[in-house]
Parts: structure tokens; C-alpha cells; sequence
């Protein structure tokens, strides 16, 4: 499909191991602006979280809300006043404990693999960018534990299409 | 279990709601400009308007046009 690109289907992800494979498993690489056929392709998953929804993955992040009325049922009735503040120096990777994140110890941060780099943490992956081979700062969560794979007749075909043609 | 670590987010206990919130889009000067056509279309409104923290048309309510 123009302007969609899956990594697992580039050369460096041939000989990556179902393991490595899932722990990349952050999804397609598509045109950053499809009014523009040809433009950058970026990691949606990514560039979702990083970009458009702007995670504070590492600036400072001050959350400070003072008896905040809250509707939870949508009925336009205030149930109850939200209290809390959070202070939190370096953003969500200098504070993993408060959004429970888990260090992976097998994969240090920037540690990088045929389509994204670690970020140190399980689950978040920074995009590797498709040109340079450098990490974007997209950083996208892991989709699945286990791999996608190619389909073949309709049968779920469990090999690298480099094995099939051997 | 062979000792390894799970692999991708279960592995994780993310805190869902609180990773969210320190989303930009939240952010009581974060200005969004939908068409790009350098105009605020929303910016958010607090104090005023009953806010929903719980359902994406939450956004609506917390917003002003």
C-alpha cells in the first residue's frame, strides 16, 4: 500500500529473532502528511504519542488541580471534586515508579534494533528514523507480544519469506 | 517462567490515566489550531465547566470555543 511501510518487511528486521520482533512491535511507518503523497514517513504509533498527544516523557510536568468539579456519569451534575498535585522534575522517564514503568534490564536506553531504539523502559520504543537509522524521540508503545505475520494462502504462515524461499 | 523478562507493556503496570494527563492537550495554555490556519480553534477552560476526566467527549466539555 503507498505510503505505508511495515518494519518487519525491511531488510535489518530479516534476520531479527520472534523476540526482537516483538519487542519492536510498534507498527507501521506511513506518510507523515497524506495531502502529500511522498512526504516523511514516521512512525504513526510514535508520533501519536510524542507529537500530537505530546507526552511529557521527559520535560518537567506540573499537574495541579484544586477541588475540581467532575461530572463522571455525563449528566451534567457535578459528582465529586478531584484534589492532587504532582510535581515531577525530568518527566515520566525520570519518574518511572509513579507511572509504572518497568525497567528493562536486557534492552539499556538507546540500545537500538532494526526499527527503534530502547527506551530503557519495557513497552516504549523510540522510532528509529527509516533514513539515518537515528532515533526520532517518536516514542511509541509496544502493540503486541507477539509479531504480526505475513499471510500466505490464507494459512498463517509462521516464517520469514527469506526461509520460505529457501 | 524461564526468568526473562515479559515482553512489552504487561510487563509494565502503566498508569494510564496519570500518563495521559501530562499530555500537552491538557495544558490550560496549550493552544489547538485544527484547520492550521493559525486561528485558536479551542483552548481550555477551567474553573467554570463541570470536566469529565473519564470519557473523550470530556474534551469538549473542558474546552471553550
Amino acid at each position: 500500500m503507498p505510503g505505508v511501510l511495515a518494519p518487519r518487511f525491511l531488510p535489518a528486521a530479516q534476520n531479527a529473532s520472534i523476540r526482537e520482533q516483538a519487542i519492536e512491535s510498534i507498527g507501521t511507518y506511513e506518510w507523515q502528511d497524506w495531502t502529500k503523497p511522498g512526504s516523511p514517513l514516521v512512525n504513526t504509533n510514535g508520533h501519536y504519542w510524542s507529537r500530537l498527544a505530546d507526552l511529557a516523557w521527559r520535560r518537567d510536568i506540573e499537574i495541579h488541580l484544586d477541588s475540581v468539579p467532575v461530572d463522571l456519569d455525563q449528566d451534567g451534575t457535578v459528582d465529586t471534586h478531584v484534589t492532587r498535585h504532582i510535581s515531577l522534575k525530568g518527566g515520566i522517564f525520570a519518574n518511572p515508579e509513579v507511572f509504572g514503568l518497568a525497567a528493562d534490564p536486557d534492552q539499556p536506553a538507546g540500545t537500538r534494533g532494526y526499527t527503534s531504539a530502547s527506551t530503557g523502559f519495557s513497552g516504549l520504543r523510540d522510532a528509529l528514523d527509516l533514513e539515518t537509522g537515528k532515533p526520532t524521540g517518536d516514542i511509541g508503545m509496544n502493540l503486541l507480544a507477539v509479531p504480526q505475520w505475513p499471510q500466505s494462502s490464507g494459512r498463517q504462515d509462521h516464517s520469514w519469506p527469506a526461509q520460505r524461499a529457501a | 517462567m524461564d526468568g526473562k523478562t515479559i515482553l512489552g507493556l504487561p510487563s509494565a503496570r502503566l498508569d494510564y490515566g496519570l500518563l495521559l494527563a501530562t499530555s500537552s492537550m491538557f495544558d490550560p495554555k496549550h493552544v489547538i489550531d485544527l484547520d492550521k490556519d493559525g486561528q485558536l480553534t479551542v483552548s481550555r477552560r477551567s474553573g467554570d465547566a463541570p470536566v469529565c476526566l473519564t470519557r473523550s467527549r470530556s474534551i469538549s466539555t473542558t474546552m471553550a470555543a
